[in-house]
């Protein structure tokens, strides 16, 4: 059994007075897929954006209760939002490449980190996290083109490169293969699939059928509540709960 | 409902809402074409009125530089050379522009020719000293009143003691003319010139320079405060009842009557900071004021046009936020903002009525070098010219309207340039 | 069953057809074992081959059924119980239909009417064939029910059979060692108990998948496996 990486307890999160998440408590383990299903507005995102303090962006957003990453509380005023960041990376639903070349989107983070001391350094750097994402053979003559001028699924796994090009060792992805085709959602499959087996990934789906396919461990939300968490195989034959059951066999009215 | 029946009102409405997509199809052909032709014209009126003050007259004159006269010698240096008599020369070369003058006639005749008749016989001269002892023919420029003549803006058929050029001048001016003594070229003097009483002499030179510094303070002003306050109050302050009472209050100045500001200049940079008036420094600072919504607003706008995954991107790497908005944000929305900018710029160079307040207004004969020299401004030398009696005064105001327009179209062909080569598609 | 209440109306409508399909594939069996079972009872043999020739009809409704089968698979990427409806159905149709083959096989040896059969034994599988044909129903009734409990009971019926099994076959060894002539007819009809006892372990077969589409659980046998003590004297 691995360990624990990321636990929640007793997580609510309010939206100016609406609450959007009540009481979460989930454990999620080390070197892990977990997929977070459910249907839209049952606060899978709004529980994937507390784990890096993306919800800080939302000034109503008001978080209470205890998130642990590695033991350390992340819930808290003292917390350092930045070196959080940096070792939690983010993918987001829409592919979001800076307006800048290939190499200068990997090398963003990096370089505001301080991470490198030489050119070389670097070069090397961006050459790994692109080869980690699967993405290096594909634009390795264009590095100094926009980012933007590449394919969805490439600019996605653009996306998946500059999140580990900081060295991360959890990686967030709020639904990455929304916006994209069938054959660009497998390679990311695929390389989250690959992934795995250095980073913590936590992944929100709105298809059941990729969370059954890449996740080990899915956690599902109705109306602000995790109704029910498992091992993927079992919540996908035989979830114990009526409301899982309801949504993935897609009976929710 | 019979079901042919409803059938029928369908086709019939269906017609009449057509009927109806295209009358006001046509509507707005009409109305553009209105604004269009209402444009032209006034465009056709400008330059009809303005394009002759590019032309000046000019008359060949036989001139002695005389060594005596000029109390000069081939050796003297180039001090002595700008204390050379050359009233003497200009007298000497007036009394001799006829064959046998009388005393009366010349007087006349000396009319004929522009108050800067001295500078242009010196300038010949100090240009090419070697004419020395020699005569020189040299085109020298018409008095106004005989370009206006040959322009045709003045009529010869009025009563003699209602025109400028009286009967005998005007047969001075008909003999020149068959003599092939006078000429229309180009009127240098008025892109070098600054303002003058006398309307052949005048140019736009000093306010337009005036206008560029007072452009320059304001965009030296107005673009980092802009900035900064769009970038604090789109992306670090809070939202509460107090910026939102700004934000209000930034769109209201926007709609502030410039003379205003004016007044605001008046009374506090002139009366209360004693700065100095009539400066481009004054005017810039108020004009700044002015165009500060303009601007904020425009830059809002296009940080606001940044998507905000962009923002998020950078966060998510570990981006602090000012670095996130910095890097990230302000690059993106530079374009909007400048195009805004260039906008607010243009808006601030054909604001009058607060320069009027600070004294801009006042006439200034000298080409200003600085921002804290006393100078006018394109709209205003408009103003003034357009007040002037003279009739040489009228293509010259046009003409200014002229330059401001081309000042103008130049200015937003910038932001049309820079919109294109920076703004981003993603 | 809980096949209603899908989002998409047509996945219902799907599924129901699934359901009447694999009530027409148990009706054909049904009715294919209690017909042979009659032509063994009155030697008919007219029956005995329309009997064979209807094994034709369970092939063509196991056809059918598999494909919509195959074709709800690959349109619906069922989840949890539709997953577990849907694998168990594929199976079901399966075991229907060897289950069907069991009972053409009983008609053919019915139908070799120049054996003299015993009558005790004889009248022994019939009653026994019943017993099976029973549970047929029963367990057709328990997936239209998707029921656990009535799938359990009919798993639990089983154990009844194979005690019949193993009596008759014991009935059957004591004829043959009487009267050696008699092997031939006695043969046959331990064809037949072989026959009607694999039906019965395609019924038990089909009781399990109906029980794990409904609970999600494997149907686990508690008790110990019976013994076969009764036969094993003559295996010496």
């Amino acid at each position: 059994m691995s360990n624990s990486k990321i636990l929640a307890n007793g997580v609510d999160v309010y939206y100016g007075s609406k609450q959007a998440l009540f009481g979460i408590s989930m454990d999620i383990k080390e070197k892990e897929v977990t997929a977070l299903i459910g249907p839209s507005g049952c606060g899978k995102s709004t529980f994937l954006r507390c784990i890096n303090r993306m919800n800080d962006l939302i000034e109503i957003c008001k978080v209470s209760g205890s998130i642990k990453v590695d033991n350390e509380e992340i819930i808290s005023s003292s917390t350092d939002v930045v070196s959080l960041r940096s070792k939690i990376g983010m993918v987001f639903q829409k592919p979001n490449p800076f307006p800048k070349s290939i190499f200068d989107n990997v090398a963003y983070g990096p370089t505001i980190h301080g991470l490198v001391d030489s050119k070389n350094e670097l070069e090397e750097i961006v050459h790994s996290s692109l080869k980690k994402a699967g993405l290096f053979n594909e634009v390795k003559d264009r590095l100094n083109e926009p980012g933007t001028s590449l394919s969805g699924g490439q600019q996605q796994r653009l996306c998946i490169a500059r999140a580990i090009a900081v060295n991360p060792e959890i990686i967030l992805m709020d639904e990455p293969c929304s916006a994209l085709d069938p054959i660009a959602t497998a390679i990311i499959e695929e390389l989250i699939d690959e992934l795995r087996l250095n980073y913590t990934i936590v992944i929100v789906t709105h298809s059941m059928q990729q969370a059954a396919r890449v996740s080990q461990k899915t956690s599902f939300f109705h109306l602000g509540e995790l109704i029910e968490t498992g091992d993927t195989k079992k919540i996908f034959t035989n979830p114990d709960n009526s409301k899982t059951q309801d949504y993935i066999t897609g009976r929710f009215g | 409902m019979n079901n042919s029946v409803a059938k029928e009102k369908i086709v019939s409405l269906r017609k009449k809402r057509s009927l109806e997509d295209m009358r006001f199809k046509y509507y707005g052909f009409t109305a553009m074409c209105l604004s269009l032709a209402v444009l032209v014209f006034l465009l056709y009126t400008i330059f009809s009125k303005g394009y002759t003050a590019f032309q000046k007259t000019i008359v060949l004159l036989e001139v002695d530089y005389n060594q005596e006269v000029l109390k000069l010698t081939p050796d003297s240096s180039d001090e002595e050379m700008e204390k050379g008599k050359f009233f003497r020369v200009k007298k000497q070369a007036i009394e001799n522009f006829f064959p046998d003058l009388s005393k009366s006639d010349i007087k006349l005749i000396k009319k004929l020719f522009s108050i800067n008749l001295d500078n242009e016989i010196k300038d010949y001269f100090l240009e090419n000293p070697e004419v020395i002892n020699t005569k020189q023919q040299i085109w020298v420029t018409a008095h106004s009143d005989v370009d206006q003549l040959l322009k045709g803006n003045s009529r010869r058929d009025v009563p003699e003691d209602r025109r400028k050029l009286n009967d005998i001048q005007l047969s001075y001016v008909d003999q020149l003319v068959e003599e092939n003594r006078v000429k229309q070229v180009f009127n240098n003097f008025f892109f070098t010139k600054a303002d003058s009483r006398h309307p052949e002499i005048a140019g736009v030179a000093g306010s337009f320079m005036g206008s560029l510094f007072t452009l320059f303070t304001v965009f030296i002003l107005s673009f980092p405060i802009a900035i900064g306050a769009s970038v604090y109050l789109e992306e670090f302050a809070p939202k509460n009842r107090i910026t939102e009472l700004i934000e209000v209050n930034i769109s209201n100045l926007a709609a502030v009557p410039s003379i205003v500001f004016g007044l605001l200049g008046l009374g506090v940079l002139l009366n209360v900071f004693g700065l100095p008036r009539s400066t481009p420094l004054v005017g810039g600072s108020v004009l700044a004021l002015m165009t500060l919504p303009t601007i904020i607003i425009a830059c809002r706008a296009s940080l606001k046009a940044v998507p905000p995954s962009i923002k998020e991107g950078a966060l998510a790497v570990g981006a602090t936020k000012t670095q996130a908005v910095f890097h990230h944000v302000v690059p993106l929305a530079l374009p909007g903002t400048l195009t805004g900018t260039i906008i607010g710029l243009a808006q601030a160079l054909g604001e009058t009525a607060p320069l009027i307040m600070i004294g801009m207004i006042a006439f200034i004969p000298n080409i200003p070098t600085g921002l804290t020299e006393p100078s006018a401004a394109l709209p205003v030398q408009i103003y003034l010219w357009v007040e002037s009696a003279e009739r040489g005064f009228q293509e010259k105001s046009a003409a200014a309207i002229m330059v401001i327009l081309i000042f103008l179209f130049m200015m937003n062909a910038i932001a049309v340039f820079l919109r294109n080569r920076f703004e981003r598609k993603w | 069953m809980e096949q209603d209440k899908h989002i998409v109306k047509s996945y219902d409508e799907e599924i129901k057809d699934i359901n009447s399909k694999i009530l027409e594939m148990g009706t054909l069996v049904e009715n294919q074992l209690k017909d042979s079972l009659n032509a063994l009872k009155n030697q008919d043999t007219e029956l005995a081959e329309k009997v064979i020739l209807n094994d034709d009809l369970i092939d063509d409704a196991y056809n059918k059924l598999d494909q919509s089968l195959v074709e709800i698979l690959g349109k619906r990427q069922p989840m949890a119980t539709d997953l577990r409806t849907i694998f168990s159905a594929i199976k079901m149709n399966k075991d229907l239909e060897r289950l069907g083959d069991h009972a053409t096989n009983i008609a053919k040896r019915a139908a070799l009417t120049e054996l003299v059969l015993p009558e005790k034994p004889t009248r022994d599988i019939i009653r026994m064939g019943e017993l099976v044909h029973k549970m047929i129903d029963h367990v057709i009734k328990a997936f239209l029910n998707f029921s656990d409990t009535e799938a359990k009971k009919v798993w639990l019926a089983d154990r009844q059979i194979d005690e019949e099994y193993l009596g008759i076959l014991r009935q059957l060894l004591t004829y043959m060692m009487e009267d050696p002539k008699r092997i031939a007819s006695c043969t046959n009809l331990l064809y037949m108990v072989k026959d009607l006892e694999r039906i019965g372990d395609y019924v038990q077969n089909i009781a399990e998948d109906i029980y794990y589409a409904v609970s999600g659980e494997p149907l686990i046998d508690t008790n110990p496996n019976p013994t076969w003590e009764a036969i094993l004297p003559i295996k010496k």
